[in-house]
C-alpha cells in the first residue's frame, strides 16, 4: 500500500509541476506576462539595508525590544527588495534566452548571452539562499549573515548586459535601465 | 466488449502513431540534435511491430515482451539525461547547481526505489517471477518519475526556458510513465487480476505520449521577439555611477 501511495503522490506531483510548466491557468499566463517586465531596483538602497555596521551601531545604542522590532521591519524589507531582485532576475532569464537563441550564429554574442543568463540564475538562486537567512534572522533577530555577495553580482550582470546590448543588433535598452 | 478487443483496436493505433513519430523524426533529422529520443522511438516501434507479430505465441511473446521493457526503460532514462542536457545548455553555473542537487534527488529515489523493492514479497514460485518484475519496474518508473519531477520543478523556480520540442519530450514521456507508475504499483500489490485493464491503460497512456510526442515535434518554436523601452544614455550612466560608488566606498 506504501508504495501505491508514493506513487500517487508523485503522479500528483508530476501533475502539478506540468501544469505549472504549462502555464494552463489565466492567472499563470497573466503572472508570466508581468513577471517578464523588469522593474525599477534601487540598489543603493539595498546596499544600505544590507550594511551591518549600520545594524551593530543600532544594535549598541538602543534597548533589546526596540532592536528586536526595528531589526524585524528592516528584515521585512530587505526581504521585499530580494524578492524584486529575484523577479528581475527571472526577466532577464527569460529576455536574455532571447539573445541566446538569436546569438546561435554569433559566439561572441553567444558567449555573452550565456553569461549573462548563467549570472541571473545564480542572482536568483542567490535570492532564494538570503530569503532563508533574512528568514531566519526575522524569527532570531540577534543573529547575522552575510548577503553582500548579492550585490557585485548584480553590478556584474548589469555591466554585462550593458556590453551584450552594445553588441547585439536592435538592442533594447530598457532592462539595463530598469536596473 | 473486452479488455482483449479494445486492446487489439488500439494495437494497430499505436503502431500508425509509432510510425508517424518515426517518419517525423527521420524527416526532421531529429538524431542530430536529440540522439537518444530517436533511438528509443525507433526501438519502441521496431519491438511494438515485432510483439504484435508474436501475440498468439505467449512465451516468446513472453521473453520478448520483458527484454524490450528493459531496454525501453533504459533509453527512457537516457532520454531525461537529454532533456536535461538540452535544458541547462545556456546556464554552465546552474548545470553544476542542477547536477549536485540532482545527485541528492537521486540518492533519495534510490532509497524510496530500494525500499518498494523489499517491501514487496511473494511466497508463490510463478508470482515471485511475475510480481519481482513488476516490483523492478515499479522502482525504475519511481527513479523515471522522479527524475522528471525534479526538473519541471527545478526549472519552473529558475523560469528557465523550454524549447518546445524538448518540452513535448519530457510532457510525452511523463504522462506515459505516469500512468506506467500507478499500474505496475497496482499490479505489484493484486497480482494478475487486474492484467486486462491495466495492459489496455498502459497502451491508451503511450498512444496518448505519442500523440503529444509527434505534436510537439512539428509546432515550430516562437520566433524570438524582443519587448521593452528605451531608456536614455543619462539614465543608463546614472545607474552605473550609483553602482560604482557602492563598490568602491
Amino acid at each position: 500500500m506504501i508504495a501505491i501511495i508514493i506513487s500517487i503522490v508523485l503522479v500528483g506531483i508530476f501533475v502539478v509541476s506540468s501544469g505549472m510548466l504549462f502555464g494552463v491557468t489565466r492567472y499563470l499566463r497573466g503572472a508570466q506576462s508581468r513577471a517578464s517586465v523588469v522593474k525599477p531596483f534601487d540598489i543603493v538602497a539595498f546596499a544600505t539595508l544590507l550594511d551591518r555596521e549600520d545594524e551593530l551601531f543600532l544594535r549598541k545604542q538602543l534597548p533589546l525590544r526596540v532592536f528586536t522590532r526595528l531589526k524585524r521591519q528592516r528584515v521585512r524589507l530587505t526581504l521585499r527588495y530580494v524578492v524584486r531582485l529575484a523577479a528581475n532576475a527571472a526577466a532577464i532569464l527569460r529576455t536574455h534566452r532571447i539573445d541566446w537563441q538569436m546569438a546561435q550564429v554569433d559566439a561572441e554574442l553567444d558567449t555573452k548571452a550565456t553569461a549573462i543568463l548563467d549570472l541571473a540564475a545564480r542572482i536568483r538562486l542567490e535570492c532564494f539562499a538570503v530569503s532563508l537567512k533574512l528568514l531566519i534572522e526575522f524569527i532570531f533577530p540577534s543573529r547575522q549573515f552575510q548577503t553582500t555577495t548579492l550585490v557585485p553580482q548584480y553590478r556584474a550582470l548589469r555591466e554585462s548586459m550593458a556590453q551584450l546590448q552594445k553588441m547585439a543588433v536592435g538592442t533594447s535598452l530598457g532592462l539595463v535601465s530598469a536596473l | 466488449m473486452s479488455y482483449e478487443n479494445l486492446i487489439h483496436g488500439l494495437w494497430p493505433i499505436g503502431l500508425v502513431l509509432q510510425g508517424l513519430l518515426a517518419t517525423v523524426l527521420l524527416s526532421k533529422k531529429a538524431w542530430q540534435k536529440f540522439p537518444f529520443f530517436t533511438s528509443y522511438s525507433l526501438v519502441s516501434f521496431v519491438t511494438t511491430v515485432a510483439l504484435f507479430g508474436l501475440r498468439n505465441s505467449p512465451k516468446v511473446y513472453f521473453y520478448t515482451y520483458w527484454p524490450s521493457e528493459g531496454l525501453g526503460i533504459l533509453l527512457e532514462l537516457a532520454v531525461v539525461y537529454e532533456v536535461f542536457r538540452y535544458l541547462f545548455s545556456p546556464y554552465p553555473a546552474l548545470r553544476r547547481i542542477a547536477l549536485n542537487t540532482f545527485q541528492g534527488v537521486i540518492l533519495v529515489l534510490l532509497i524510496i526505489a530500494l525500499g518498494v523493492f523489499y517491501k514487496n514479497t511473494a511466497t508463490d514460485k510463478w508470482h515471485v517471477l511475475a510480481t519481482a518484475l513488476f516490483i523492478i519496474e515499479e522502482s525504475t518508473r519511481i527513479l523515471e518519475l522522479g527524475f522528471l519531477v525534479f526538473l519541471f520543478v527545478f526549472s519552473r523556480a529558475f523560469h528557465l526556458y523550454w524549447k518546445q520540442a524538448v518540452f513535448g519530450m519530457a510532457l510525452g514521456l511523463g504522462v506515459f510513465v505516469s500512468v506506467e507508475l500507478l499500474v505496475v504499483s497496482i499490479q505489484a500489490q493484486f497480482h494478475t487480476s487486474t492484467l486486462g485493464l491495466s495492459s489496455l491503460l498502459r497502451m491508451v497512456s503511450f498512444n496518448v505520449g505519442l500523440v503529444i510526442w509527434v505534436t510537439y515535434m512539428l509546432v515550430p518554436d516562437a520566433s524570438p521577439v524582443r519587448t521593452g523601452d528605451l531608456p536614455t544614455q543619462r539614465e543608463l550612466e546614472l545607474w552605473d555611477q550609483t553602482l560604482r560608488r557602492f563598490i568602491y566606498r
